[in-house]
């Protein structure tokens, strides 16, 4: 039973143990990519790397089998330095969106990829929880929003842009009101927030708060919520789905007091309340538990401060210091030519929508309509190890200039996807397709740079990975390898932290103090 | 593609069967297997793979990775013959590249294609063909040619076709030399000498002695290491010191050879010497007294200092010893050392019984060497490993010696990958039972039966004359089952190489002969605990074993006494570049760098200035002229930043940018990386990346501290020797040649070679001839009779023609500061 030290921390381990397994075991987190239970290790991205301090050199832990009297570093800057400059040159590489353009450019950082393949599949509840938690007011938004999404949309460079617009709209009309999973909250956390004037930005951040867990009041000087819109004629925005959806935010149990202008009165506001948002103007300066929320004339930038600002006033109510979570880590192809599009086309759009989409310009079926959406939204936006360790490690996406072209391509016409933009060369899925004795299996190709995972004799991904392509998915520590229908779990059902998440909205008038 | 399409239906695979027939079906067969395919149909055709996976345990999955990993491999078809251009570093210092653009542009190749339109000819870049005194060298089919400039293509491609008329005249390696009066001649026949044309020679010297019916013999012997002055022929006469003629051309022969033998008939003497003075009157052999100005006698002083400052352990017998004579290597004191191991005493009883035509008896002596004694006797020598990294051989025999396990392996890495160094070919060719020697002696100490010697695919004479050695000492009662009667047993086995530089490294090449893709492992654990197979594994360089055999024979101390503290005994280095006498030197350990470069290698050529010493290959790095006098050893190379490495040696004179140098190298690293871990998969690239902006005249100061920090990150993250030390030349070149790296940012480069930052302009004195106008291959020349010309600089190509054209002089050739150049695009 060797022992090795890890942190100043000992342990005793059988023989044969790796590092990794022994710091596991430590509950010492190590990052890796190419390490998969069950498969031999890989070696390729040395991303575990670990200080063995008596030799001063850089082990890979996945590998290296603990020896006697073996002391390791797995934290110290120059580790994490290692990790850091191999994410960089893996991510030179990287050719793939983590989230859609649509997506970056809404200001309230809606997921609409999600929202598209919700409404493909049918599933109206789910994509009614997807708009409802991305713009708060879909309904409203949908009438009034000059919808800058379908600006980026990489359909419009293909044919025409994604009428995004109309099917959020779309969805909030068919919403069910009395669905139980929309207005879910956590158990209360006892904390309690005033919230500043009555707009799209003060209620955006009361619906925050209260998924958050936290008691919202809502302080409007008029007599009824809903700011500047309600001077919108009838025309311009039916009154009845703005109070529906604002009743909506009262059903979630955030607390409406009507004509109640708060002046200079700001500091008994802040005695009572844990935390105030100022969601209009004049009232007072943000600062210790005052944080703000700017009302907007893009009325859906309005929503994304009131989200923000939530999300600040979260995390001040949980005492994190400065950012809890890293700044994520995006990758973003940019501007696509005509082939690559139609590759993306191919192997993305859900065929059976075209002809019914294509008919005329008004186009009333949403199903066919969605159908057409590119998918530029990464598969494993969430599970993706790839963007997880370089937002942990804050690697620099454009260190180095590259010269070699781009070359972007969705190879499979089944079920299994394969991405070589994304991949990292790990060979898990090769190891794997080994392990379950395929058939065909999957092999590397070439050497060096140019290696790359193919399947032999040009079969298709499909017949290669009989046996083993569930396991090859869950594998890839990217998107490399996906199923077309099937992506993380999470990202279809929930909003996840990647929308909440501050620094991914585009503007951040949200101040902390 | 519809032709390819074509080309693959009609594949033929009657003859998959037979061939996976004779060479097994076990997946580690794979190599060899496709190795045989490509042989039959000069490429791998998709569906004769396919049924090789049909026939055998190999899985598709397995074959198109090493299908794909080796680059003997070709995928696609080829043209009727293929031209092997070399890339190793001498033959790219030397202008390879140019080279390459010329047999392009002479074939009428489209840009992006490997081969001619009528598919005539394939052009591939090897590593290195391993001729680097000879550089540039190529390759077409069997045939090598040496010194091949750019303006040679045409002539080249000349020949060949000449060639092909030929008929092959049969050449017997076998061939016995009977002493004739005592009198012979010899000659090399390794690869440089063969690629310098000896065949040729060799062939003209049957005629000429059979023209004067005479039954002087022609003896094959070992590399003379003097590859810079081949073709080389000795002639031994009985009583006369020899006498060497250097650089001989086929004309010479007859001259050569009429100098020393007199012909029975005398008639045939008159009519013979009628007809050479005839020939020569009318143009036969052109103007100058050819043999004359190529005579070289081994007391002069040239050759003299060549030889001088060497010694010869793995080299011993150098240039006298023929490589495919078992006889005389046993004469030489041959597999002695074994019988003092097997029998405690060497009484060469072998020879003896060669002579009688018996199976050798086991001598009744005394007791044999106990492995202990062996591996204390290389420990005492202080032999290190002379494959790069210098780990002491006692101590790795000793580990897997010790290393628990009934079946153990050794194996010889005769996979010199190093583009620049040939010294492991050399010793194969010319050494093989030397070799085998030693890896007797190496099983005896670890206690293994089998051995493999992996031989890179580029060296088909090693493994031709390597294979045919083992045989004969297989007959010979020196391996087998039952060596010399002792009851030991040694088999060994010769495995070719795929082309692939990684495969050096001793867990790739493990990979290898497993029938893998060459992708290296962690260590630990060693080959000597975990190795083939997963048994130890004793690995060793070429060279090393080959010095084993001279230490047991000679002593450990006569061994120790050579060289320095911490480094032992000599080291074989090929020297090359611009030297003025490259070629294969072994030195003692401890000679310094100027000593070799001034006095084994002559001094620069053509009167330039010595910059630098390559020293290591790609993983080494390069040192100053200015640290001329570190001595060779281990420690203090290392403590340059170079590395012993195999012992390639490129000397680069003033002429010679080390910028792009670094590029080339970084090219050369990251073409070889097995791509298996991502340091070095993308690092190297990315460095590639950097070094060609600089050339470029694109880089930033910002990109030297990447360049700097890149290379310390591939140094110190990736998973293999290859990736650990590629940035060597980088961060070696960065420390002793910074300014260069600067200048290039600012868009000079001070050696004039960055094709990129060179400018060609026409100063006043010219006299508006329009002579460079008329040879500019792409009109970039404004040439009005009798003005002052102009070079339109963006769409000159940097030939060199006008400057060779001009008249007075009044072109100039350089690189420029931004200004001067901006000043010079838009003149005022």
């Amino acid at each position: 039973m060797p022992t090795i030290v890890i942190n100043n921390r000992s342990i005793d381990v059988e023989n044969g143990t790796t590092v990794l397994q022994a710091a596991r075991a430590l509950g010492i987190e190590v990052p890796t990519l190419c390490y998969w239970e069950g498969v031999r290790p890989m070696n390729s991205c040395m991303l575990c790397v670990v200080r063995n301090t008596k030799t001063g050199q850089l082990l890979p832990s996945c590998s290296s089998v603990v020896q006697e009297g073996m002391t390791v570093e797995t934290d110290t800057g120059d580790v994490c330095n290692a990790r850091k400059e191999v994410l960089e040159l893996i991510i030179s590489e990287h050719i793939g969106d983590c989230e859609a353009p649509c997506t970056h450019t809404c200001p309230a950082s809606m997921n609409i990829p999600v929202m598209m393949r919700q409404i493909y599949d049918g599933d109206f509840d789910a994509a009614a929880f997807t708009v409802t938690n991305g713009l708060v007011f879909p309904g409203t938004l949908g009438h009034v929003c000059p919808a800058p999404c379908e600006n980026p949309c990489r359909r419009k460079s293909y044919d025409e842009t994604m009428e995004i617009r109309f099917l959020h709209r779309n969805v909030a009309a068919k919403a069910r009101t009395d669905n139980p999973e929309l207005l879910e909250c956590p158990p209360d956390s006892g904390r309690k927030v005033a919230i500043v004037g009555g707009g799209l930005a003060g209620m955006a951040a009361a619906w925050v708060l209260r998924k958050r867990g936290h008691a919202a009041t809502i302080f409007e000087k008029e007599d009824k919520a809903g700011g500047k819109l309600r001077k919108l004629t009838e025309d311009e925005l039916p009154k009845e789905v703005l109070d529906a959806e604002i009743d909506q935010v009262r059903r979630l149990g955030v607390e409406f007091t009507y004509g109640t202008a708060v002046n200079g009165d700001l500091e008994s506001i802040c005695a009572s309340y844990d935390a105030v948002i100022l969601a209009c103007n004049g009232v007072g300066k943000a600062g210790g538990s005052v944080f703000e929320a700017k009302e907007h004339k893009l009325n859906v930038r309005a929503v994304g401060n009131g989200k923000t600002a939530a999300v600040w006033v979260d995390k001040y109510l949980k005492s994190i210091e400065g950012p809890a979570e890293p700044k994520l880590f995006e990758s973003k192809i940019g501007k696509m030519d005509k082939s690559e599009l139609e590759n993306m086309r191919e192997h993305n759009e859900n065929k059976e929508s075209m002809a019914v989409a294509s008919l005329d310009g008004t186009r009333v079926d949403l199903r066919a309509e969605a159908g057409r959406c590119l998918h530029c939204d990464c598969r494993k936006r969430v599970s993706c190890g790839l963007r997880k360790w370089a937002s942990e490690y804050g690697a620099e996406k454009k260190k180095y200039l590259t010269t070699e072209e781009r070359d972007f391509r969705i190879i499979g016409r089944g079920n299994v996807l394969f991405e070589p933009g994304k991949c990292i060369r790990c060979g898990l899925c090769v190891a794997i397709a080994e392990k379950h004795g395929e058939d065909i299996g999957l092999a590397f190709s070439g050497r060096g740079f140019d290696l790359e995972i193919r399947v032999p004799f040009d079969h298709s991904f499909d017949e290669a990975l009989r046996k083993s392509a569930d396991e090859c998915v869950a594998a890839c520590p990217t998107a490399a390898i996906a199923f077309r229908n099937k992506e993380d779990v999470e990202a279809c059902h929930t909003t996840t932290w990647i929308e909440l998440d501050p620094h991914s909205t585009l503007s951040v008038n949200a101040s902390v103090k | 593609m519809s032709e390819s399409i074509n080309v693959e239906t009609e594949v033929d695979l009657s003859e998959i069967e037979s061939i996976v027939e004779a060479n097994g079906r076990a997946p580690e067969a794979v190599i060899p297997i496709l190795q045989a395919i490509q042989s039959k149909y000069r490429y791998l055709p998709t569906p004769a793979l396919e049924r090789v996976c049909e026939l055998t345990e190999i899985t598709p999955a397995a074959i198109e990775g090493v299908a794909t990993f080796y680059s003997q491999f070709r995928r696609k078809p080829v043209g009727k013959h293929v031209v092997s251009l070399c890339d190793g570093t001498a033959c790219h210092v030397k202008g390879a590249v140019d080279v390459h653009e010329a047999m392009e542009i002479e074939l009428g190749m489209e840009s992006g294609d490997d081969t001619d339109p009528e598919r005539r000819y394939t052009i591939r870049k090897v590593a290195c063909l391993g001729c680097c005194s000879l550089a540039p060298a190529m390759q077409i089919d069997g045939v090598t040619y040496a010194h091949a400039g750019a303006d040679s293509v045409p002539g080249i491609l000349l020949d060949f076709q000449k060639r092909q008329l030929e008929t092959p005249e049969d050449r017997d390696e076998t061939r016995r030399s009977v002493k004739a009066n005592g009198a012979e001649i010899r000659i090399g026949l390794d690869s440089c000498c063969v690629a310098s044309g000896t065949d040729r020679i060799e062939r003209a010297l049957h005629r000429a002695l059979a023209e004067l019916e005479s039954e002087v013999p022609i003896k094959h012997v070992s590399c003379v290491h003097m590859c810079h002055q081949v073709p080389v022929v000795e002639v031994i006469e009985a009583g006369k010191p020899p006498t060497l003629y250097t650089r001989v051309r086929e004309e010479d022969v007859s001259e050569i050879v009429a100098r020393h033998f007199k012909p029975r008939n005398p008639f045939r003497w008159v009519q013979s010497s009628m007809l050479r003075w005839t020939e020569r009157l009318y143009g036969g052999v052109d103007g100058e007294e050819a043999p004359e100005s190529h005579d070289e006698d081994v007391r002069d002083e040239q050759v003299s200092t060549f030889l001088g400052g060497q010694y010869h352990i793995a080299t011993e017998h150098r240039g006298d010893l023929n490589p495919a004579d078992l006889d005389e290597y046993l004469r030489r004191g041959g597999f002695m050392a074994v019988e003092k191991c097997l029998f405690g005493k060497a009484r060469g009883h072998v020879l003896l019984a060669r002579h009688k035509g018996v199976a050798p008896e086991p001598p009744v002596t005394g007791a044999g060497w106990t492995a202990r004694q062996i591996i204390d006797e290389i420990t005492a020598s202080g032999l290190r490993g002379r494959g790069g990294a210098g780990f002491p051989t006692g101590k790795k025999l000793q580990f897997v010696h010790d290393a628990p396990g009934d079946k153990k392996y050794i194996i010889c890495n005769g996979d010199e990958g190093d583009p620049g160094a040939f010294m492991d070919r050399m010793i194969l060719e010319s050494y093989s039972y030397r070799v085998i020697e030693g890896m007797i002696l190496a099983s005896l100490a670890v206690g293994s039966d089998v051995g493999y010697l992996y031989i890179r695919a580029e060296y088909p004479l090693a493994t031709k004359r390597m294979r045919k050695s083992i045989i004969e000492c297989e007959e010979a009662g020196l391996l087998g089952d039952n060596i010399l009667g002792s009851g030991k047993a040694l088999h060994l086995k010769v495995k070719e190489g795929a082309g692939a530089f990684v495969c050096g490294e001793e867990t790739a090449l493990i990979a290898s002969l497993e029938g893998k893709r060459g992708m290296p492992t962690i260590r630990p654990p060693y080959p000597a605990q975990c190795g083939l197979y997963g048994c130890p594994t004793l690995i060793n360089n070429t060279e090393t074993l080959a010095m084993i055999p001279w230490i047991i024979r000679n002593g450990a101390a006569k061994f120790a006494a050579l060289g320095t503290e911490r480094s032992k005994g000599t080291k074989v280095f090929s020297l090359a570049g611009k030297i003025r006498h490259g070629g294969l030197i072994e030195v003692p350990m401890g000679i310094t760098i100027n000593q070799i470069v001034e006095g084994i290698g002559g001094g620069i050529a053509n009167g330039r200035k010595f910059k630098a010493i390559l020293v290591g290959g790609p993983s080494g790095g390069c040192i100053p002229a200015s640290l001329g006098e570190t001595p060779v050893d281990y420690e203090a190379l290392a403590e340059a930043g170079a590395m012993m490495g195999s012992g390639g040696m490129v000397v680069l004179d003033d002429s010679d940018c080390i910028v792009e140098m670094c590029r080339y190298f970084l090219s050369f690293t990251q073409h070889e990386s097995c791509g298996k871990c991502s340091p070095c998969r993308i690092g190297t690239m990315r460095l590639k990346e950097m070094l060609t902006r600089l050339t470029l005249g694109q880089g930033q100061l910002s990109d030297l501290e990447l360049l700097d920090q890149l290379s310390r990150v591939v140094k110190n993250q990736s998973l293999c020797g290859l990736g650990k030390t590629a940035p060597n030349p980088v961060l070696t070149a960065l420390k002793y040649f910074r300014e260069e790296f600067e200048a290039h940012v600012k868009g000079i480069c001070p050696a004039g070679k960055c094709k990129a930052l060179i400018d060609y302009w026409i100063v006043d004195t010219c006299i508006g001839c329009t002579k460079c106008a008329q040879v500019c291959p792409v009109d970039c020349i404004d040439s009005e009779a009798f003005t002052m010309h102009h070079i339109r600089l963006d769409t000159c190509t940097r030939c060199d023609a006008c400057l060779v054209a001009c008249p007075v002089n009044a072109i100039k050739a350089g690189s420029r500061t931004r200004e001067e150049r901006e000043l010079a695009l838009c003149p005022r």
